[in-house]
């Protein structure tokens, strides 16, 4: 509802439409303490989330654990504890799983139901990376 | 200390962003507000135009902490706008979901957002060095919350189950007696909890205020509840909600500002305690009791104890209730109803206070209109009058402290702000 604030949840309709073996595709829930329940099933979780960044829309970053966690960048805690709390809480629980982030650049996020053009054409191309990522 | 600055840009530990502004001078406050600084949601004009059955959809997703009492508002706000009268069956799982959304979010809020200041660390991380039981203690409780909506709700963000006249899922026998297998084994982590409450210092500050929550003849209301009640006295039917909440735009919040017969007022588990204490479970009373609660209770640190309180008293419910559904049978329903256009009010008690919704619906089932009511938005205006009242008390604390004591109490409130988007604010390097 938020224009390209929703691109995330575009691109996992579009992975959960393919069915790819050995993905699992998860929709709506908060990345922070309930990302740590997941991250007890699975060996790596990719979060696909919307990013100001100042890239070109449609231009995407994948963040390690350690690009999280680090110092430099500014992170909104805005559900429930901050995603990088949640990754040192889960290092600090010993859970393995790695956490990833694929950052997407908004061009827009005022209301509104449609994803810019620049990102709806890049969908295939998050979801390939996706499919393929060896990390 | 006679002057401070204080200003907190970006209150950690609460859901989304609010800015804490204290300016005193040789020992009186010049300048002193919490700026809600969330840009503005839109989601009364969003649901304008909209099919009455997306409202539930559309208003879940105002925060994914309160979804589910976003969605059993709207549910009933439509249900009162055509007379969809939903069967017993129906009611009680939506109080049950309830319970679960309840302790979910009260456990999130006390273990990790409010628990670090008690505990004398910034966040919950160090705590999983220095109080490892305690942290697995937390995200058991909270999973199994989170189990229970997603048994019942079908999801514990934005529920996809509870629907209009309705579940599109019921849940069997087997499952609800898992769910009250697990939550029959979560006391001994309840009572654990209580005991870490017990060694908590809760700071001594009072100041009375209005409180309000919603009255029901027979059960402590969350889910339903006809009546508003005052602790300054009466009742009110929730359908003239808007005579008894006035809500009005402050300057430097995007958040307005509401008030009733005094200049503040104050929902959430504190003020459900202060009016509905006697409709606790034994259980939750007993715990009041151990942790000091008595009503009426004027300090708003004390919410932090209040959703303890309710925490235990869900738990107990839900085992109850369980068991109540299953002697009953459980039965696949038809959800049909005939729309038809009217003005439906709606309210429930969500983990933060008394949210109501309100829609004007036409015969084709299109939303013409909206007003929704949001617990935080009545309690901001409480928390800047708080604060007013407690900077001088601690004037004489170092900044830090004082900084420390103002955001304790934000945060106490637990206080949803919303956040525009969950979109990541990231500068590369």
């Amino acid at each position: 509802m938020l224009s390209d604030d929703g691109i995330g949840l575009r691109v996992i309709d579009e992975i959960l439409a393919r069915n790819v073996a050995g993905v699992k595709a998860i929709k709506g829930f908060s990345i922070g303490i309930d990302l740590l329940f997941e991250a007890r099933k699975y060996e790596r979780i990719l979060v696909v989330d919307a990013m100001r960044a100042g890239l070109e829309p449609g231009d995407f970053r994948l963040l390690s654990e350690d690009d999280i966690t680090a110092k430099q960048l500014k992170w909104f805690s805005t559900h429930d504890i901050s995603l990088p709390d949640a990754i040192e809480l889960k290092k600090s629980l010993g859970i393995g799983a790695k956490i990833y982030v694929l950052g997407i650049q908004v061009k827009r996020v005022e209301v509104g139901e449609n994803i810019s053009d620049e990102l709806l054409a890049r969908i295939p191309e998050y979801v390939d990376l996706i499919v393929k990522l060896d990390f | 200390m006679s002057s401070v600055d204080v200003n907190v840009e970006h209150v950690a530990r609460v859901e989304g962003h609010g800015n804490i502004i204290v300016n005193v001078k040789d020992g009186k406050i010049e300048e002193l507000r919490l700026e809600i600084v969330e840009s503005p949601r839109f989601f009364e004009a969003m649901v304008v135009g909209r099919r009455f059955d997306e409202a539930p959809h559309i208003t879940s997703r105002i925060c994914g902490i309160c979804s589910v009492g976003h969605t059993l508002t709207s549910i009933k706000a439509v249900e009162a706008a055509m007379g969809i009268k939903p069967s017993k069956q129906t009611i009680k799982l939506r109080r049950l979901l309830t319970y679960g959304a309840t302790m979910q979010s009260h456990i999130l809020h006390e273990y990790f957002l409010a628990a670090p200041d008690f505990l004398g660390v910034g966040s919950v991380v160090p705590l999983a060095a220095s109080h490892p039981d305690v942290v697995k203690r937390a995200l058991w409780l909270k999973k199994l919350a989170n189990d229970m909506c997603d048994l019942i709700g079908g999801r514990t963000v934005h529920p996809i189950s509870a629907v209009i006249n309705g579940f599109t899922r019921i849940p069997t026998v087997d499952e609800l007696e898992g769910l009250k297998k697990k939550l029959i084994g979560s006391i001994p982590d309840l009572e654990a909890t209580v005991e870490l409450y017990k060694t908590l210092s809760i700071p001594d500050f009072n100041r009375e205020t209005e409180y309000l929550a919603l009255k029901s003849d027979v059960e402590y209301a969350f889910y339903d509840g006809d009546q508003i009640a005052s602790s300054d006295g009466g009742l009110t039917p929730v359908v003239k909600y808007r005579e008894k909440v006035c809500e009005k735009v402050a300057p430097h919040s995007t958040a307005k500002h509401c008030n009733s017969l005094r200049e503040s007022l104050m929902v959430g588990a504190l003020a459900r305690v202060n009016i509905n204490y006697k409709q606790l479970s034994p259980m939750a009373k007993k715990v009041a009791e151990e942790l000091g609660l008595t009503v009426p209770c004027f300090n708003p640190y004390m919410n932090n104890v209040a959703q303890i309180v309710e925490a235990v008293h869900c738990a107990e419910e839900s085992i109850d209730l369980i068991e109540e559904i299953i002697s009953d049978g459980l039965k696949k329903e038809d959800r049909n109803f005939k729309v038809r256009g009217g003005k439906g009010i709606a309210a429930c008690e969500v983990p933060r206070g008394t949210l109501y919704h309100e829609y004007e619906i036409d015969d084709k089932g299109i939303i013409t209109g909206a007003n929704l009511i949001i617990p935080t938005n009545q309690n901001v205006k409480n928390i800047e009058m708080d604060m007013m009242e407690l900077v001088p008390t601690i004037i004489d604390r170092s900044k830090e402290q004082i900084t420390l004591a103002l955001e304790m109490l934000v945060r106490a409130y637990d206080p949803c702000i919303s956040c525009s988007t969950h979109l990541l604010n990231v500068e590369l390097r």
